[in-house]
């Protein structure tokens, strides 16, 4: 077994739509290791959010492998990718998706309904997580109780909810301001190093992929080491 | 957090909607809990008027169609059917005994009746009076046993009382001559040399019958000084079947002496009418349940199409929902089943609010929305003896569904909230995630 908790091989997605044929990621190699703080950095319409999706087991890629945690999910029978989704990935979006009738807590605890854990574990892990991202006296609100950056502080906590190997966090300061944001990127970066979680930021903002253990750039389709 | 309570967390997120689609869903199933009783009731209630009047016809019937009417010879100048209006023949009173003595005979009723003039019209004011300046006297047996079982005597007493056994020189009265005699119950009334006590005044709702005296039959002949005459025996068979035999012994033994009348043309005539009446109701039942189920089709597939609709919405309205669900590991079953679960509640609700609107609203929708059921006013109308006795039936039906019908509908509301949301909670968890994240 590799040291690499992911590993993308030649991963190409091709779009069409008729006679349109949009090629959106072209042989992409990507290689991540343990506990690394990965960002990739391009302009909108690149792809980014494409591969987080492809990473994330959201899509499938028109050709190429992706290996989470050694087990290749290009290859995983449909109906396997809910369980890898819930165990092995977290996601992080841009405009936060928490679920609005529910409350900051059931929105934590919702990844862990997937899984075997008991009620009463559950709920102490939640509201762990939830401590640890400053939100324990707010656990009973709903989204549109709370701030931009509190909300996307209870995305964080629901993705690090099943302890899984990666996070997939797309933009996801886009929707916040800078001090915020930064706060968010360094909170992320704390959990994942106390949780022991690989992290893929997806970003178009500099300061915050300078944050990471390393930069990548994605560039019409293509990835490469330097901007 | 289960499955539950994120499906009633989708219904209540929509407040004003969800209840307009619970109340929709409601009118649905209220009509459907409804009609089906009020067709129930209606046909109960029809089955049992039928009942009634047939039970009621069958007394009457038989009792009409065993009589026999023996009069004098050529006695069928009767005006209008009333006997004795214009008779001036008249019979020997033994006749009826002997009569009386043929096999399968059960009572004799010999009637002395004649038609009286009034000379001298007291009340002049009384214009009708002036024109129609005649009574009937009627002689009759005073039996009260005999009475009872064929009507020898009119039935409908307004005043006083009929007359007792022993009642000579008494009288009853029909309420036209009231007034003619300015008379009371309790007072003596002159007629020609004699004086009679008014016993009671009755109304056979007729204004020739009700110009009717009814006297013992004693007192009639010695009042026309003609003793031991009649002018009509009415006999009684015991049963229907023996009828003709009694008609032919009578005829065989007294010849053209006298005349013999039997109620077979009538008879001929019951089943056809019978029948009738029994095609009138089931066409109409018929009518009443063709558009009752109609209007079950409709509400059924309404409440779906309501439920299909409101979850196709709700479906659209959360594809973003949907794919946030699926990145964070949800099965296309877990998604299917929730959105199956919400409009398996909404069915439930609608269910009871329709159910509570179906029991007390029963009545009220039913007249609104099933054809009027009633029996036809002609099942009486071909026996004019008969139709005091047989007043047309109000149909008054009570409308209310039982248990197992609410549980029924209450059944079928469930059903349509989660066969109405099977498409769009299919269509729901067949969304691809990557897509459904990006739908906003």
């Amino acid at each position: 077994m590799s040291d690499y908790v992911l590993e993308a091989k030649d991963v190409t997605k091709v779009y069409e739509a008729g006679e349109n044929r949009v090629v959106a990621l072209s042989d992409v190699d990507l290689q991540v290791e343990r506990g690394e703080f990965v960002s990739i950095m391009g302009p909108s319409g690149s792809g980014k959010t494409t591969l987080l999706t492809i990473l994330g087991c959201l899509d499938k890629p028109t050709s190429g492998q992706v290996i989470i945690d050694g087990l290749d999910v290009t290859t995983t029978r449909e109906a396997e990718l809910p369980r890898i989704r819930a165990e092995k990935v977290g996601f992080i979006f841009q405009n936060f998706n928490l679920i609005p009738t529910l409350s900051a807590l059931e929105n934590v605890e919702l990844p862990m309904e997937r899984g075997r854990v008991s009620k009463g574990k559950r709920r102490s892990r939640t509201l762990k997580l939830l401590g640890s991202v400053g939100l324990e006296d707010k656990a009973g609100r709903r989204p549109n109780r709370l701030s931009a950056g509190e909300q996307q502080r209870v995305a964080i906590a629901r993705a690090l909810a099943n302890g899984p190997a990666i996070i997939l966090a797309d933009e996801p300061t886009g929707n916040l301001d800078s001090r915020t944001g930064r706060e968010i990127i360094q909170l992320l970066r704390k959990l994942s190093r106390e949780e022991g979680t690989t992290i893929i930021l997806v970003t178009h903002d500099r300061q915050m992929a300078s944050l990471s253990n390393r930069m990548l750039f994605l560039r019409d389709g293509k990835i490469t080491e330097r901007g | 957090m289960g499955v539950l309570k994120m499906a009633s967390r989708g219904i209540w997120r929509r407040k004003a909607r969800t209840f307009l689609v619970i109340l929709a869903l409601g009118l649905s199933i209220a009509i459907l809990t409804a009609i089906p009783a009020a067709t129930q009731a209606y046909s109960s209630s029809v089955e049992t008027a039928i009942e009634n009047q047939s039970s009621a016809y069958q007394g009457a019937i038989s009792m009409i169609a065993t009589e026999i009417t023996v009069g004098p010879p050529h006695s069928s100048g009767d005006f209008q059917g009333m006997p004795g209006f214009s008779t001036t023949a008249f019979m020997d009173e033994n006749i009826a005994e002997n009569i009386a003595s043929i096999p399968g005979v059960d009572a004799v009723v010999p009637q002395f009746q004649r038609f009286l003039q009034l000379s001298s019209v007291e009340n002049q004011e009384d214009q009708p009076f002036r024109r129609m300046n005649f009574m009937t006297i009627i002689g009759i047996p005073l039996n009260s046993s005999l009475d009872e079982k064929y009507s020898v005597q009119p039935s409908n007493i307004v005043e006083g009382r009929k007359l007792n056994e022993d009642d000579n020189r008494s009288i009853l009265l029909g309420i036209e001559l009231e007034n003619y005699f300015s008379v009371a119950v309790g007072r003596s009334v002159n007629i020609g040399d004699y004086s009679f006590l008014v016993v009671g005044f009755f109304d056979a709702g007729n204004r020739f019958v009700n110009r009717y005296a009814y006297v013992s039959l004693d007192d009639a002949q010695a009042m026309f000084d003609q003793p031991g005459e009649v002018s009509q025996i009415r006999v009684f068979a015991e049963s229907v079947e023996d009828v003709n035999n009694i008609a032919n012994e009578i005829e065989s033994t007294y010849g053209d002496s006298v005349s013999v009348t039997t109620q077979s043309d009538l008879l001929q005539r019951i089943p056809g009418l019978f029948q009738e009446t029994e095609n009138t109701v089931a066409s109409q039942l018929a009518q009443m349940n063709n558009v009752a189920s109609q209007e079950i089709l409709i509400a059924i597939v309404a409440g779906g199409l309501i439920v299909f609709l409101t979850m196709i919405y709700a479906v659209r309205e959360r594809t973003k929902e949907i794919g946030i669900l699926k990145a964070l590991g949800f099965t296309n079953w877990n998604i299917t089943s929730q959105f199956m679960l919400e409009g398996g509640i909404i069915g439930l609700v609608g269910g009871l609010v329709g159910c509570l609107i179906g029991s007390f609203g029963a009545p009220l929708l039913s007249s609104v929305l099933l054809p009027h059921v009633s029996l036809p006013t002609g099942f009486s109308g071909g026996f004019g003896p008969l139709s005091s006795q047989l007043a047309t039936q109000q149909l008054t039906a009570h409308v209310m569904p039982d248990a197992s019908l609410i549980l029924f509908s209450l059944g079928i509301a469930v059903i349509l909230g989660v066969v109405g949301s099977l498409y769009p909670s299919w269509w729901a968890s067949r969304k691809r995630p990557a897509e459904a994240l990006k739908y906003e």
